[in-house]
């Protein structure tokens, strides 16, 4: 499992401020729905995780370790666009990326290929929107990573697929020893998923708590909460 | 994990690679059905002239190209996220280039070959030319020819790359970063050989049996090199290299 630590982490871009001074702890063993409208700093904060972005100030620790090759190896990152390479198959995709991760567990993603309805030999430009977001979510799922950071894994894809990414987010976690950060401004389809949620408001946290505690406390659903954070 | 990388860039490269290949091969062609219609001079001068523009620029567009098809297509995303050393992918990418380079020397040189033959350049050659040297002096000489151009490939293709990674460091005016780092670079590599010449004249020189022919007599002299500037430009070559590693490890982003 993996603890993420935000400590005072800023990032801009131009005069921007994506994330502004953000201090968070994401617990081990949690389900972490990142929430926000478009623009809040929720990529951003998965970027800076993944090590793809570095903080213009603050630090971003993941179980103590800045982001580097170590922590590469931890973190099972979906981005939200198309990152895989559109001239290799289906099968090329696997192998490829399989060859770089220690914990990658062949058998798992046979049958995360068999259940998302993906073929092998399909070539992944020819693949339609919601077939390329499953087989995003059997590269990240793959794995035995401590750490799954999903940046907008439901965006743009028709409900069947979405129904089929949650159902393998949710079968495929292990509270033992994972913890997932998934962002989202799409709070209806996954509102039960999380354990934790996150509000980001302009690179700030708007609000943060454990999922069930906030409902009760506030005796309203989280999209209901979204709303009103973000009315 | 290198090997999958190196097939990675192979198989990603292959149509412009192939495409090349074949376009060689059906020039090759055209100017072999060419014999005896054309004078032979402009035919050698055809097969050969080409090569010493294309391959350079194929060389210089092609290193920039294995990174900015990268950023291009958003896969940098992927590349970036793997847990593997910088030294995997850029050791990779340059080996790709390499597999390209000695592909198309030896097509080259098969397509000379041929073309010298059917010209019957190569007969003449045979009967004047290889009486009087040994072969192994030929052989060493194409060896050392072929090693000289692939370095020279190699530094041509790093400093290419350096400078469009380097340039990614800047959200702004990119391409005339690209540009600058590229002609810095090339000047900064050319003082450090003048200080290699001057600095590290201590070391030893290299020696090379140089061929002349004087009334059809050939004679070998023992000529010497200084090393200095090619020891001072190898190690300039290493350090970036390994800034280039370190660029792409820890500071360029998506």
């Amino acid at each position: 499992m993996a603890t993420v630590v935000f400590d005072r982490v800023t990032k801009r871009f131009g005069r921007v401020r994506a994330l502004d001074e953000l201090s968070v702890t994401i617990r081990e063993g949690s389900i972490l729905g990142l929430l926000g409208p478009n623009g809040s700093g929720k990529s951003t904060m998965l970027k800076l995780i993944a090590g793809l972005y570095r903080p213009d100030s603050g630090t971003v620790t993941i179980d103590g370790m800045q982001p580097s090759t170590k922590t590469k190896a931890m973190v099972a990152y979906l981005p939200e666009i198309d990152y895989l390479y559109g001239w290799m198959t289906v099968r090329q995709i696997l192998d490829y990326v399989s060859a770089f991760y220690k914990d990658w567990d062949a058998a798992r993603c046979r049958e995360l290929v068999k259940f998302m309805g993906l073929n092998p030999e399909a070539t992944v430009s020819r693949l339609s929107k919601g077939m390329r977001a499953r087989l995003k979510i059997v590269v990240a799922m793959s794995r035995s990573a401590p750490l799954i950071v999903l940046d907008e894994p439901l965006s743009g894809i028709d409900p069947p697929s979405r129904l089929r990414v949650l159902q393998a987010i949710v079968s495929e976690f292990r509270e033992d020893s994972q913890t997932v950060i998934m962002s989202t401004h799409d709070v209806a389809d996954s509102e039960n998923l999380f354990s934790d949620v996150l509000f980001l408001k302009a690179g700030k946290v708007a609000l943060m708590g454990e999922a069930e505690r906030l409902r009760e406390e506030r005796g309203k659903s989280i999209r209901d909460l979204f709303e009103e954070v973000y009315a | 994990m290198w090997w999958q990388q190196y097939k990675k860039e192979i198989l990603g490269n292959r149509t412009e690679l192939l495409f090349l290949i074949g376009a060689y091969l059906l020039w090759t062609l055209f100017l072999l059905s060419r014999i005896g219609r054309w004078d032979e001079g402009a035919i050698i001068a055809a097969y050969f002239a080409p090569a010493t523009g294309i391959f350079p620029l194929w060389a210089l567009w092609t290193s920039v190209q294995l990174y900015r098809q990268e950023w291009r297509e958003n896969t940098s995303y992927l590349m970036l996220s793997l847990p593997v050393r910088a030294r995997v992918i850029t050791s990779a990418k340059l080996a790709m280039l390499l597999t390209g380079a000695v592909a198309f020397l030896l097509l080259f040189a098969a397509g000379g070959w041929l073309i010298l033959d059917r010209t019957g350049l190569l007969a003449e050659i045979r009967a004047e030319v290889f009486p009087l040297v040994p072969p192994e002096y030929w052989v060493k000489m194409s060896l050392l020819g072929c090693g000289l151009l692939l370095a020279g490939l190699v530094v041509i293709a790093l400093v290419a790359q350096f400078a469009y990674v380097f340039s990614r460091l800047f959200k702004r005016f990119q391409g005339l970063v690209m540009v600058w780092s590229w002609v810095l670079l090339f000047w900064l590599l050319g003082r450090v050989g003048d200080f290699g010449l001057r600095w590290l004249a201590f070391l030893p020189d290299f020696h090379l049996r140089a061929l002349s022919v004087g009334n059809g007599i050939p004679e070998f002299d023992m000529v010497a090199i200084e090393s200095g500037p090619f020891v001072a430009m190898a190690l300039f070559v290493v350090a970036l290299y390994a800034l280039f590693n370190a660029v792409l490890e820890r500071a360029v982003e998506v």
